[in-house]
């Protein structure tokens, strides 16, 4: 387990496994929103590449008929889902996990949700892929933590466009990261001419 | 084109029928004759493994008609406890229909109750893979009807012969002829082919009742037929030169014939067949034929494994490392690499 990697066809093949697991329970029917590498991975915005979970950051639901990103309380069913793909497969047991719930609570770009990408798997599990753009803003967010190279490599792989960065560059100043930090990060990633017209 | 599945089942089944053709089946091929028979458990199988098979199950009914005699009854309960309980309500059919046509209670306890039959929750097809009940409930056997099973009489025509014991597959029965039907006899079988160990693990094997084996075992050391070595209550039981006293009895410079668990093999094997009769073929992309496939894995692989020399030789999948699709692969493998050891030891 130690080894464990996910490339894109494993991930949709497990994804598909844990819809099959909600049927056979006869669960709510789930709705997730993924960011993380395996968002990009998914979408084939990044190429070569794998990574070691599938970041949930909540569940969508729908509420006076307007849906929202819910701060994820892992339900039992779907723990027991969950564990049954990890025992089938020899994962481990947080395959799926929600470790980036926080960036709920720190504030996303607006329009996340609709944005998303969505893949259904099966009746009862409904995936949304954070979209190409709100993934620049978010890698662009996370890798300025100074820790955190891997960000930043997605970002430079994934060939950001002007406007894309400037997108991201202003999610970044609204969660309150340091313009000069946002500069800097911007001229990393290729684009100074729009450094320097924040400045 | 024949399914992977039906590919594996026809090969079982030539497996089995080797061994019927041995014991004197009136069906036609190449006799066994390089693994030992064991007819109790052969029965068993055909209980299971032969409602694949109509022509097999019929005329493992009739060898029996004819044969009541060479068999260890309360044996063949033991080997059937071991099995589902569809299965002994088949073999209660089995003996019912036995008895029924010989007269008399040919098979002794084995169609009462405690094996099963008398607790029909569901009527199904005899036949595997299931097709649904076509036949009309009304022409159905009456004996198979009341152990909840469709099929029409059985054909039990009286042609089956006695098992040719210069054949050293039919060891089994020539040492029951010599020392009578039970546990001494079943022990010389086991023990003549080559096998030794604790009373304990030969009646693992041999499928006595661990106390049965000892007593035979210590009548046979007492006799000077069998040696054993003890050591603080643990004691191993052989026999010197197993293997030019067989060749005498045989009269046959051939190797010693293998001796099998053939119970716990085709145990395992229908476990597998009735899985893939119930469910068809697996989906490595599905959850469920994942899980099929370690279940199987985890049920049939120590079986498997642990029933004779030439099986413990092979690779063995490990659950372990026999992730989602890889666990249906290393299924598969192990199944056919199994069945062709039992091939190759078979004629």
């Amino acid at each position: 387990m130690g080894d464990f990697t996910l490339n894109k066809e494993r991930a949709e093949l497990l994804l598909g496994q844990l819809g099959e697991a909600l049927e056979d329970i006869d669960a709510d029917p789930m709705d997730i929103l993924v960011c993380g590498s395996m968002a990009l991975i998914m979408q084939d915005l990044v190429m070569d590449r794998a990574t070691t979970d599938i970041d949930g950051m909540g569940f969508i639901i729908e509420k006076e008929g307007c849906v929202i990103l819910e701060s994820p309380t892992v339900q039992k069913v779907f723990r027991e889902a969950r564990a049954r793909i990890a025992a089938a497969n020899n994962l481990p047991k947080r395959w799926i996990n929600f470790q980036s719930r926080t960036l709920i609570d720190n504030g996303l770009p607006a329009g996340i949700i609709e944005r998303a990408i969505i893949r259904e798997h099966g009746i009862k599990l409904r995936i949304r892929l954070c979209s190409r753009l709100d993934m620049v803003a978010l890698k662009m967010y996370a890798s300025l933590d100074p820790e955190r190279d891997v960000d930043l490599g997605d970002l430079k792989s994934m060939g950001v466009s002007r406007a894309e960065a400037e997108f991201g560059a202003g999610y970044c100043l609204e969660m309150g990261q340091a313009k000069e930090k946002v500069m800097e990060l911007l001229e990393v990633m290729g684009h100074g001419e729009l450094a320097r017209e924040l400045a | 084109m024949e399914s992977w599945q039906e590919n594996l089942l026809d090969r079982i089944e030539g497996i089995v029928w080797a061994q019927w053709v041995a014991v004197g089946a009136s069906l036609t091929g190449r006799p066994c004759n390089l693994s030992v028979v064991d007819p109790e458990a052969l029965i068993v199988a055909s209980c299971s493994l032969g409602r694949f098979s109509p022509r097999l199950f019929d005329e493992s009914l009739d060898w029996t008609l004819s044969n009541p005699d060479l068999l260890k009854k309360s044996r063949l309960g033991l080997i059937a406890a071991e099995f589902d309980g569809e299965t002994r309500k088949v073999l209660a059919a089995f003996a019912e229909h036995v008895s029924e046509a010989g007269g008399g209670d040919l098979l002794g306890r084995i169609g009462k109750s405690d094996n099963g039959a008398g607790d029909i929750d569901r009527i199904v097809s005899f036949w595997l893979p299931d097709k649904g009940i076509s036949r009309d409930v009304e022409e159905a056997d009456e004996i198979f009807l009341r152990h909840g099973f469709v099929r029409g009489k059985p054909r039990m025509r009286g042609n089956s012969g006695k098992p040719e014991l210069g054949n050293q597959a039919n060891m089994m029965f020539r040492f029951r002829q010599e020392y009578g039907k039970g546990a001494r006899a079943d022990c010389m079988t086991y023990l003549m082919t080559g096998g030794r160990g604790s009373s304990n693990a030969i009646a693992s094997r041999t499928k006595y009742r661990q106390s049965s084996t000892y007593i035979a075992l210590e009548q046979l050391v007492n006799a000077g037929v069998v040696r054993k070595y003890g050591q603080s209550g643990w004691n191993d039981y052989w026999i010197e030169g197993a293997s030019d006293k067989a060749a005498k009895i045989f009269s046959s410079s051939s190797s010693l014939p293998v001796f099998f668990v053939w119970s716990d093999i085709f145990k395992a094997l229908f476990l597998a067949a009735i899985d893939f009769a119930e469910n068809g073929d697996m989906d490595g992309r599905s959850l469920r034929g994942i899980e099929r496939a370690r279940g199987l894995m985890a049920a049939t692989v120590p079986l498997l494994r642990n029933a004779g020399a030439p099986l413990a030789a092979q690779a063995v999948p490990s659950l372990k490392e026999s992730a989602g699709e890889q666990a249906i692969v290393e299924l598969r493998r192990f199944l056919e690499s199994t069945i062709s050891v039992l091939e190759t030891h078979i004629k």
